[in-house]
This record gives structure tokens, C-alpha cells and sequence, in this order.
């Protein structure tokens, strides 16, 4: 079949190209329309269900909502975990479904589950799940911000919620914009307990009155004329004169109207949540995607929706787009690799000119890495892939690949014209062409099945890892199946044109000559010396293996997303103005750092968001110049000046990207959890305690703290049974009452323009500003004129309970997390899980589970061990199918190991750590390393085979001295295309790739050098018996 | 004129019990202390006092100024469950360990009481009168 294509490609040269034209014309229209994006979609499939549960203490919020619901949520299909927080007045549940699940029937089995469970909640609380969305969804934070004392922050906010938001979220691909800080306006109805006392009015009757303050009904239809009129019966409010208008009662038949109990006015509503850019008190914007939307196209839309909207705004308003852009680390990101991909290219042709020192042959070669990369761009489009650094990344390293198909096909094709030139009587061109293309074929094609086979394991990985190394591997292999049919095809067309005529008088450069002389005077010394290669080959590589105990491990290598993100944890129960003096002191250190370009903080939660953090959690966004001290030595910096100036502060430092990958992996920001599950809530604060003190001096540990769920303040008011019985009141009445007294109630809203604010009421802070106030509250007024008050019945008093309760598969847990610094993951775990054993003893029902990176590097390296050896026996039994001889088989499969040697020593000097990176390095290794033996081999064969040799010494040298050529182009095309991305480690984008080019490298170097020696030495030594039972069964062969 | 014996009344109402004790001062942890184990901790002069409730037990436990455990020794420690409302005291029967003292109390159905520890720490003067809120049904 393969001799078919060639020969069909040669009998139709025109249409060949004709087709690679439309190939290359379609590839670079489609690479235009591709979105770009930093990495594949890594987000697991998850589903937020938030529930607002009305002021409610975390253990109610705990039983009552989040349990019920978790209930249900379990046994759902595809669900790997269920992690929960309840807060004040909050409940957060994340459903994580396995990989692969489609996200949109995971939110229909969850919607399902919900309407059940929604029977089970206390009245008036709804579930609601969140938008669908993606681990790099923040792609954007804009502050708005005032250089004018005449606009209050409320202004701002009204800004930023009715002119940027409505406009932001019709751009196309923005699914969610949510801003914190500034104050949403509310019409506020502050009640004076005081004079609702004077006027004998109760709360129930307030709120009976109030509930109805603003009302429109429909009349009908009025026929007059012959014509139909609407009736309209107009109530609503429409500023605060209409609300202090309204009756709320009769004090002695005269009518009591809002403005005589209570203060009507405009004010914030009450905040959980605030925002600062660069220590300025500002609305902070952050904008999330939807899912495979291009990020860098909708930040383009952004900007430009915000330069339209700018004349607009009110004067003194200043709106900064820039204050983090993903869509700028995407670009430096993709850029890096472009221009490595590029200067690889280069380096390439340098190289094919080196050594073929012939343009046409050159440009032949080097025309397979266009059209191979032009039809993977296709096949991305068709399976709605991104271009990525991944994917990059994986163009980046079949470059050596893509050449080198061409290269084994033009050479001999160069080579067979050159004999057919000095023969008596030529052949026809084309005729020689198709011979000496299908003579390589075998070799050429066996070579990409193993290829295919070694990346095996790369298509088995799960998680974060398979999703970020997949396409990784799709690129790669696509690219290299192109490149196959481009080398069957286009190669022989275009030898067919190109190497005609004096150009086949072509010799060797004397470069060539030079090593060719040399690989004999070599093979010379090595071949009666068998023995003593082998054993030099095997001490080299048990040297190389005895690096690795000293090599750390990681999950994956740090990136260098260009921003910083820093949270500061204050203690549960901070008011939310203290926590913000925190932050913006925070703040004030870091941009006292010469390196901070701009800082823009969060504290607290805003509303509308998923991210249910405390009023004590400050998350500080921090840009950096270009310039100054090494990004890790100034983070350092600013982690101790932190600790320093904010002692009983909890500080984490990490990357915005880096920050959402933890949390995806173990739900804590951060690279180690350690989490201790169990019932009760003061023996887990107990335990964990006890932990942090058994690991905090270990080395390398850093930004180690407790997960914040600590006791905080609370007034309780018990309502008792009896005492509220003997007024005619039942607990459920009294607290709600009370709740629209002392938290507040929106009855209605008002229209402005296009606005929409909420009237709420509430008592004013003198009722309820103490203990005391709160308990002389009037709850009823009895018919003989009794006013019954809190304090009958109930008591009133303060106490301490948690500020949140997290939970993970139904059991109670508090988590330790911390990062690392100067030092591997593995290591330090080890060293952790040495002291916790020693140290901390677990009561009955409390268990520890480490999480994190660390557990994902273990899961990954497992899993491509595992499908390593799998992969390898296929190797094996593909090569024992084609050669038929377990000798040649065990001969190639013996160069693997030689490319890991010079892999493991460049890793050693370059990174000292292995990742699933350098894993994934390891694995394209192998194939790469055998397909340059297959080669050899292949060739050793066909020269006994078809050009009459026996097995002899001068047979093994002519044959390895015809393929020293391709050889060492391959390793150096292979080489000098990744090189770039060797130099790389730490740049933007490249932070994956790097390790994976290091191993390859180092391993091409090592395994071409050492198969030019031992793999001619091993045939010559133990492949006499294979290679001649192989041509005699060759020759015997039947086929059908 | 008749308002000074009022006044006067007022003041020593207000001075007199904080000259015994120290009631009424800021008994309550700093900020960024944390309750070695998991429970309520409140601060004297030179050291901290821990009360952790389960159920009917509860253990008080002692700790220097650094957090780490003191001995109970040579501490003087007594306590007593105020009701609510009635305001009903009933002293407790505390049994002193290393570190920590231990004692049970039925609350009976209620769902809170006071705890109240009046604590002799021999390295600061004068005795200290502490306040806990125990929620037996918690």
C-alpha cells in the first residue's frame, strides 16, 4: 500500500503539489481564526451551588443547607468530590465530577438533585448553582477609581454596576462581571426603636406596612370613545420624599408616616467586601470567560468597550483596564514560543545546509516542517483545540522529527541518483526515485508506529496532567503522521523536480568526509572490543542512574506568570474596616517594593461571587516591572517584611494561575494540604494545632498556616419556648421579626433611568447598637397597651462559635496548607508525614490526608511508570513483528537506556528536580532513541539483503558509515530545534516545556553519540545469527 | 447637693469589685493568639487560661505567657455554674491534673450557663475573676 502511494504521488506530480498548495492556503487562513491560550483547558468539570442563607451562623448554615444538600448531591454519577463551606449566611458547595464528564449534563444531575433537595431547606432559601466556568476564567480586572472628593465611593460603584458592567457583559465570550468595594446604593429605612415605642407601633406591624410601601397593580381597560385605555394604579416610591410619605400606622387616630419613626435615606448597602488599587480605595472589576472563549480577543473587546464608554463617564472617574491581563501573560507566553519555534527553524536549516551543503536538498527537507505544521493547525480546528504553549510545545519538539523523515528519504534518494548518474545505462529519474523512496519506507514508518506507541502513556494520564500533556502529544504525533505522508508523497515530487541533472554530481563535503573517516577509524577500534564498550555504556549509566536520588520532586515546574497574588488571612471574627486597614497596610509594603509596578486588593467577598472568603481574607493582585531583583528573592522579601509588620497575620504567596491550579487540585491556594477529617470541631482545631507545631521548623516549608475556621463573637438570642408562649408568641415569629429588625429587609425598589436600587429597612444603629438595646427591642404591643420586649422572651447574651465550617465528602476538616521554597515537594512531604506519625496522635475517628501537587505528582509519576512498561512491551512486540528476531529486537530496545543517560545528567546540571514534565521528556526519549537504532538496523539488513554484503566488519562500518549523516542530523536538527527552549527555564510560557527539552536533548546527545559505537558494536558482536536468518527468511518468505 | 452620695455610690460600685478582681478588664485572648487546644482562651497578667467544653466535661487549661502548658501546681483555681435569668450559682468540683483541671457539669436541659473561674496566679497579684459561656447542647 505504501508502495502505492509513492507510486501514485509520482505518476501525479502536479496534483501533489496542487493539493499541498490548498493544504498550505487553508492551514495559514485556519491558523487565524484558532484561539490562543496560555494552556488547554485545564478546569475540571465542577459545579457551584451557592445558597444565601439569610444572615444564618455557619453551624446552622452547616446543618441545615449544606448538609441536606450534600446529601443529595452523593452517589451522583461521576462524582470524585463534594467540598463545601459553610459561612455566615452563606453556603458554598463545589461538585467536582471526574475528567471527561460533560459539564452540562453534570449541572443537569446536579439541578435534579436540587430541586429535591430545595424541599428539605428552610423556607425561602433557593440553591443556585453558579455560571459555568473556567480554571483561567479571571481574565481580566479593571478599578474604577476617583481623583475627585465630589464622587463617593457609592457613586463609583453605581458607575461601575450600571454603565461598565451591562456594557462588559454583551461582549461576547464574558460570562460574569463582579465588582467589589465602592457601596451599592440602597434606599435605607432606618427605624428608630425609640419612637416605634412612642407611637405604639410593632415590628410586625412595620413590617406589614412596609411590605406594601410600593406596589403598581393593573385596573383593566377603560373603553371611551370607541377606544381602549389601560388602567394603571400607580404605588410605587420614587425618591426618599415618596418613602417618608408612606403610613406605617395610627398613633391615637392620627396617621403615623415613615418619616416620623425612622431616618429615610441614600447610603451603601451593608458591605462584606471591599477594594483598593494601589492603596486607593476603588471598585475592583474582575471579568470571567466562558469556557473556550479566546481570552485575547474578548480583553481586545474589552478595551475597546471601555475607550467607547470613557467620554461618557461622569468627570473625575478614572477606569484602568490594566490592572490584570491574562491575555498579556498568553501573549508574552505564545510569543516566546513562536519566536523559539522560529529561531529553531533557523538553526535547522543551518544544519541540513552543514551537512547536505546543498540548497535543494535543503529546502526539500526543511519544506515537510511548513506543511506538517499547516495540517496540524487543520486538525486542531477540526477538534476544536487551541494554539497553546502546549501545543506548541509539541510542534516545538517534533521539528527534529518532521525533518528527519524527509531527510532519510532525500538522502537516499540523492544517494541511488548519484549511482544511477555513474551508471553505463541510467534508469528514468522517477523509477530510481520510487525505488530508493520505498526502500526507506519500511524503516520510516516503523519508526512513527513506535513513535505512536511511546506516547501511550501520555494519552492515559488523568487529571491536570492529561489535560495539560495530551495535546501536547496530539501536536506532536499529528504533526509527525503529516510529515510520514508528507516524506511518502510531496518528498519524492518534489526530489523528482529539484535533484535532476548536475546536481546529482553532488559529493560529500569535506565535513562529511571528515566524519565519516573518523566514525571508521572508531568503529575500527570498537568493534573487536564489544566488551569493553558495553561495559564503559553500563557504568556510564548506573552513574547517571545514581543522580537521581539527589534530584527533587516536583508535580509540575513553577511558572512565571509576571504577576504575584498574595492573601492575607487576618483572625476570624475581624470586622471587615479592620481587615481593610490590614490589607491596605499590606498594601502600603508592597508598594514600597522597588520591583511592584501596581497592586489591587479584594477583602472580603463581593457580591454575586463564588469565592466565599471572609471578611478576614484579603487577595492582593500584585504586577511587577520588568525589571529588578530576581522575582523569587523579592517575593522573599515581601513574605518576611509581611510577617514582620503583620505579626498573627496568615500570609500566602503565590501566582494567579498557580493560585486556581492548587485550588483545583486539593480546593487550598496552596502547593501542600494537609487535612485532618473528623466529627468534632474543637478536637480538629485541637489537632491541627498540635500539627502545624510538629512541622513548622521543617526546612523549605513556608507560608504555613492553619485554614482560618477559628471561634468568632456572636450575640445569640435563644427565644424561650415558655416565657414567649405566655404572649401568644411562637419562636418562629419572634425570629423573624427580629431578623427584619436587626439585619434588615428589602420591601421594594426603586426605578431611576435604568437603575434598579432596593428600599430596605432596618433599625437604626442607637436600637441596635448593644446587648441592652437589642433586648429592650418591642416585639408586640398587647391589646391592654403591654409592650412585650425581647428580654421576656429571650435570652440575650454573648458567646463564641466558628466562622465557618469546611467540609469534603460529608466529613467536617480543617486543612494546614503551606508552600515550598528552596527545596522539592517530595522531599518535604516525606519529611512531614516523618514528624506528624511521631508526633501528632489522632483521637478514634480522625484521619490525615495529604493533598495537593504532591498527590497529583505521585498519582502521574505512577501512572507513567505504569503505562511506560506497558508502552515498551509494545515497543517489543512491534519490533519483534517486523524483524522477527528477539536478538535485533533486544539490540534496539538496548538503546533507550543510553538516551536516559545523557537525559538524567543534563536534568541534574539544568533543574535538579524531576516533574511529570521531565517524565513526559523521558517518554518522547525513548522513541526518539529507538528510531535512530531502527534505522541503523534497518540498514545493516538491506545492505545484506539487496546490495549483496555478508556479514562482515567492512559490512557494519559501510552501513553505519551511510547512516552517520542522517543520523547526527536528526540529533542535531532534534537538538538545536529544542535548544532555545533549554535556555528558557523560568520564562513566561516556557516553564512546562523546558524540562521536557532539557531531557531530550541531553538524552539525543548521549544516545546519538553513543549509537554511533554501540550500536554497531552490539550487531557486530551478537547480530551475525539474527541478520542472516532474517535475509534467508526474507528471501523464503511467502506472502498471500 | 443630693446628687454626691449617688455619685459617690456610683464610684464605689464601679472601683470596688475590680479592686478584688480583675472582672471587667479585656480577659479575652489577643487577636493572634490561638487556643492550643480548640477552645476559648482568655488572658491573665503573666498567663492564659483555656476552657474546652464537651458535653458535660470541661478542662481549664493553664498556660504561660508564651502558650506553652504550666502546671497547675501552685495555681489556685475555683469554680462555679451561674444559670441564667435566675442567676442560680452552683460551685464546681474541679480535679487538678498536670496541666489542666477538669471538671463535669449537668446543665440540665439549659441551653447555656456562665462558667465562672476566679483563678490565684502566683506569678501576678490579686485574684482574676473569668467568664466563660458554656453552651451544654452545642
Amino acid at each position: 500500500m505504501l508502495n502505492s502511494i509513492i507510486r501514485f504521488a509520482l505518476n501525479h506530480r502536479l496534483l501533489v503539489v496542487a493539493l499541498t498548495a490548498m493544504l498550505v492556503v487553508y492551514g495559514v487562513l485556519t491558523l487565524g481564526q484558532l484561539p490562543i491560550d496560555v494552556f488547554p483547558d485545564i478546569s475540571k468539570p465542577t459545579v457551584t451551588i451557592m445558597t444565601e442563607s439569610h444572615g444564618m451562623a455557619p453551624e446552622e448554615v452547616e446543618m441545615r443547607v449544606t448538609f441536606p444538600i450534600e446529601s443529595y448531591l452523593n452517589g451522583l454519577p461521576g462524582v470524585e468530590r463534594i467540598r463545601s463551606q459553610s459561612g455566615i449566611g452563606l453556603s458554598a458547595i463545589y461538585v467536582e465530577f471526574d475528567w471527561g464528564t460533560d459539564i452540562y449534563r453534570n449541572r443537569q444531575l446536579v439541578q435534579e438533585k436540587l430541586n429535591l433537595a430545595k424541599e428539605h431547606l428552610p423556607k425561602d432559601i433557593t440553591p443556585i448553582m453558579g455560571p459555568i466556568g473556567s480554571l483561567m476564567g479571571q481574565i481580566q480586572q479593571i478599578s474604577v477609581t476617583t481623583e475627585s472628593d465630589k464622587l463617593s465611593p457609592m457613586e463609583l460603584r453605581s458607575v461601575a454596576e450600571w454603565v461598565l458592567r451591562p456594557r462588559l457583559m454583551t461582549i461576547p465570550g464574558v460570562s460574569q462581571v463582579i465588582s467589589i468595594g465602592g457601596g451599592l446604593k440602597q434606599y435605607q429605612i432606618l427605624i428608630s426603636a425609640e419612637k416605634i415605642n412612642r407611637f405604639q407601633i410593632s415590628i410586625e406591624q412595620i413590617d406589614k406596612e412596609l411590605s406594601q410601601i410600593s406596589q403598581n397593580t393593573t385596573g383593566g381597560f377603560l373603553e371611551k370613545e370607541g377606544q381602549e385605555f389601560l388602567v394603571r394604579n400607580i404605588g410605587i416610591v420614587n425618591d426618599v420624599d415618596d418613602i417618608k410619605k408612606t403610613l406605617v400606622g395610627l398613633h391615637f387616630g392620627r396617621p403615623v408616616l415613615v418619616s416620623d419613626i425612622a431616618e429615610v435615606k441614600e447610603a451603601p448597602r451593608l458591605k462584606r467586601g471591599d477594594g483598593s488599587f494601589n492603596g486607593k480605595p476603588s471598585v475592583v472589576m474582575t471579568i470571567q470567560k466562558q469556557p473556550g472563549a479566546d481570552t485575547v480577543t474578548i480583553t481586545k473587546a474589552i478595551d475597546k468597550a471601555i475607550e467607547e464608554l470613557r467620554p461618557a463617564l461622569p468627570a473625575g472617574i478614572v477606569v484602568n483596564p490594566d490592572v490584570f491581563k491574562q491575555a498579556n501573560f498568553i501573549e508574552d507566553s505564545i510569543r516566546g514560543i513562536q519566536g523559539k519555534l522560529k529561531t529553531g527553524t533557523v538553526l535547522v536549516f543551518v544544519i541540513l545546509f552543514i551537512f547536505l551543503a546543498n540548497l535543494r536538498m535543503s529546502i526539500i527537507t526543511l519544506t515537510a516542517i511548513p506543511v506538517s505544521f499547516l495540517v496540524t493547525v487543520i486538525v486542531f480546528k477540526l477538534f476544536g483545540m487551541s494554539v497553546n504553549t502546549m501545543t506548541l510545545g509539541g510542534l516545538a519538539i517534533a521539528i527534529g522529527e518532521l525533518v528527519d523523515d524527509s531527510i532519510v528519504d532525500v538522502e537516499n534518494v540523492f544517494r541511488r541518483l548519484r549511482e544511477n548518474a555513474q551508471n553505463a545505462n541510467p534508469r528514468s529519474i522517477l523509477r530510481v526515485i520510487y525505488e530508493a523512496s520505498s526502500e526507506v519506507r519500511n524503516s520510516i514508518v516503523l519508526a512513527t508506529i513506535i513513535i505512536a506507541l511511546v506516547f501511550l502513556p501520555l494519552f492515559n494520564l488523568t487529571g491536570l496532567e492529561g489535560r495539560l500533556f495530551a495535546p501536547l502529544g496530539i501536536a506532536y504525533l499529528t504533526a509527525l503522521m503529516a510529515s510520514l505522508i508528507v516524506s511518502l508523497t510531496l518528498t519524492p515530487v518534489l526530489c523528482s523536480y529539484f535533484l535532476r541533472g548536475k546536481t546529482v554530481a553532488h559529493k560529500d563535503t569535506n565535513f562529511v568526509q571528515f566524519l565519516k573517516n573518523y566514525d571508521r577509524v572508531i568503529l575500527n577500534w570498537a568493534l573487536p572490543r564489544a566488551n569493553t564498550v558495553l561495559s564503559a555504556s553500563l557504568i556510564m549509566l548506573i552513574l547517571s542512574l545514581l543522580l537521581i536520588p539527589f534530584m527533587g520532586r516536583d508535580f509540575l515546574p513553577k511558572f512565571n506568570e509576571g504577576t504575584a497574588m498574595i492573601s492575607i488571612v487576618a483572625r476570624p471574627g475581624i470586622s471587615l474596616t479592620e481587615s481593610n486597614k490590614l490589607g491596605a497596610r499590606a498594601e502600603a509594603i508592597l508598594l514600597a517594593t522597588p520591583e511592584v509596578k501596581s497592586t489591587s486588593r479584594r477583602t472580603g467577598r463581593a457580591e454575586l461571587d463564588e469565592h466565599a472568603a471572609g471578611v478576614n481574607v484579603s487577595e492582593i493582585d500584585v504586577d511587577f516591572k520588568p525589571d529588578g531583583r530576581p522575582r523569587e528573592k523579592v517575593l522573599n522579601d515581601i513574605r518576611t517584611q509581611l510577617k514582620s509588620e503583620l505579626p498573627g497575620v496568615g500570609v500566602n504567596i503565590g501566582q494567579p494561575i498557580s493560585h486556581l491550579i492548587d485550588h483545583m487540585l486539593s480546593g487550598v491556594s496552596a502547593a501542600l494540604a494537609i487535612k485532618i477529617f473528623g466529627p468534632d470541631l474543637t478536637t480538629l482545631r485541637e489537632k491541627s494545632i498540635e500539627l502545624q507545631e510538629a512541622i513548622k521548623d521543617t526546612k523549605g516549608l513556608v507560608d504555613l498556616r492553619i485554614e482560618q475556621q477559628g471561634l468568632i463573637p456572636q450575640v445569640k438570642v435563644q427565644v424561650l419556648r415558655e416565657e414567649a408562649a405566655q404572649f401568644g408568641l411562637n419562636p418562629g415569629e419572634i425570629t423573624k421579626l427580629l431578623e427584619a429588625a436587626l439585619n434588615g429587609e428589602a420591601v421594594a425598589q426603586v426605578i431611576e433611568e435604568n437603575r434598579i436600587y432596593d428600599v430596605f429597612f432596618q433599625f437604626d444603629e442607637s436600637s441596635r447598637g448593644s446587648i441592652k438595646q437589642m433586648e429592650n427591642t418591642v416585639l408586640k404591643i398587647m391589646p391592654d397597651g403591654k409592650k412585650i420586649l425581647l428580654r421576656d422572651v429571650a435570652d440575650v447574651y454573648e458567646t463564641t462559635g466558628p466562622n465557618e465550617i469546611n467540609r469534603e465528602n460529608s466529613q467536617r476538616r480543617m486543612v494546614i496548607s503551606g508552600n515550598v521554597s528552596g527545596r522539592d515537594l517530595g522531599g518535604l512531604v516525606q519529611e512531614i508525614q516523618r514528624k506528624v506519625q511521631e508526633k501528632v496522635l489522632l483521637p478514634e475517628g480522625y484521619y490525615i490526608i495529604y493533598g495537593g501537587q504532591f498527590e497529583s505528582q505521585q498519582a502521574a509519576t505512577r501512572k507513567i511508570i505504569f503505562f511506560g512498561l506497558i508502552s515498551i512491551l509494545g515497543i517489543a512486540f512491534v519490533l519483534f513483528n517486523h524483524f522477527r528476531s528477539s536478538a535485533i529486537t533486544a539490540q534496539i530496545m538496548a538503546t533507550i537506556p543510553l538516551a536516559f543517560i545523557g537525559g538524567i545528567v543534563l536534568l541534574f546540571f539544568a533543574d535538579r528536580s524531576i516533574t511529570v514534565a521531565s517524565l513526559v521528556g523521558f517518554i518522547t526519549l525513548c522513541g526518539m532513541a529507538s528510531r535512530n537504532s531502527i534505522m541503523m538496523i534497518s540498514h545493516y539488513l538491506h545492505l545484506m539483503n539487496h546490495e549483496g554484503e555478508k556479514f562482515t566488519k567492512e559490512m557494519i562500518i559501510r552501513g553505519s558509515q551511510e547512516r552517520l549523516v542522517p543520523v547526527m542530523m536528526t540529533a542535531l536538527v532534534a537538538s538545536l530545534a529544542l535548544l532555545p527552549l533549554v535556555f528558557s527555564r523560568g520564562q513566561s510560557g516556557s516553564e512546562v516545556l523546558h524540562p521536557v527539552a532539557v531531557v531530550i536533548v541531553g538524552g539525543l546527545l548521549s544516545s546519538t553519540l553513543l549509537d554511533i559505537i554501540v550500536t554497531p558494536t552490539l550487531f557486530y558482536r551478537f547480530g551475525r545469527k539474527s541478520a542472516e536468518a532474517y535475509v534467508t527468511q526474507d528471501k523464503n518468505q511467502e506472502t498471500v | 447637693m443630693k446628687r454626691q452620695p449617688f455619685l459617690f455610690m456610683l464610684l464605689l460600685l464601679l472601683v470596688g469589685p475590680t479592686s478584688q478582681a480583675h472582672e471587667g478588664h479585656d480577659h479575652d485572648g489577643p487577636a493572634a493568639i490561638q487556643a492550643p487546644k480548640g477552645g476559648v482562651i482568655k488572658s491573665l497578667k503573666k498567663s492564659f487560661i483555656e476552657v474546652v467544653s464537651k458535653g458535660k466535661n470541661i478542662k481549664i487549661y493553664i498556660y504561660d505567657s508564651e502558650i506553652k502548658p504550666k502546671s497547675t501546681s501552685g495555681f489556685k483555681l475555683s469554680a462555679k455554674a451561674v444559670l441564667p435569668r435566675t442567676k442560680k450559682q452552683e460551685p464546681l468540683v474541679l480535679t487538678a491534673q498536670d496541666t489542666f483541671y477538669e471538671a463535669s457539669y449537668d446543665a440540665k436541659g439549659l441551653h447555656r450557663y456562665t462558667l465562672e473561674l476566679l483563678v490565684k496566679d502566683p506569678e501576678s497579684d490579686g485574684d482574676n475573676k473569668l467568664s466563660f459561656t458554656i453552651e451544654s447542647k452545642r
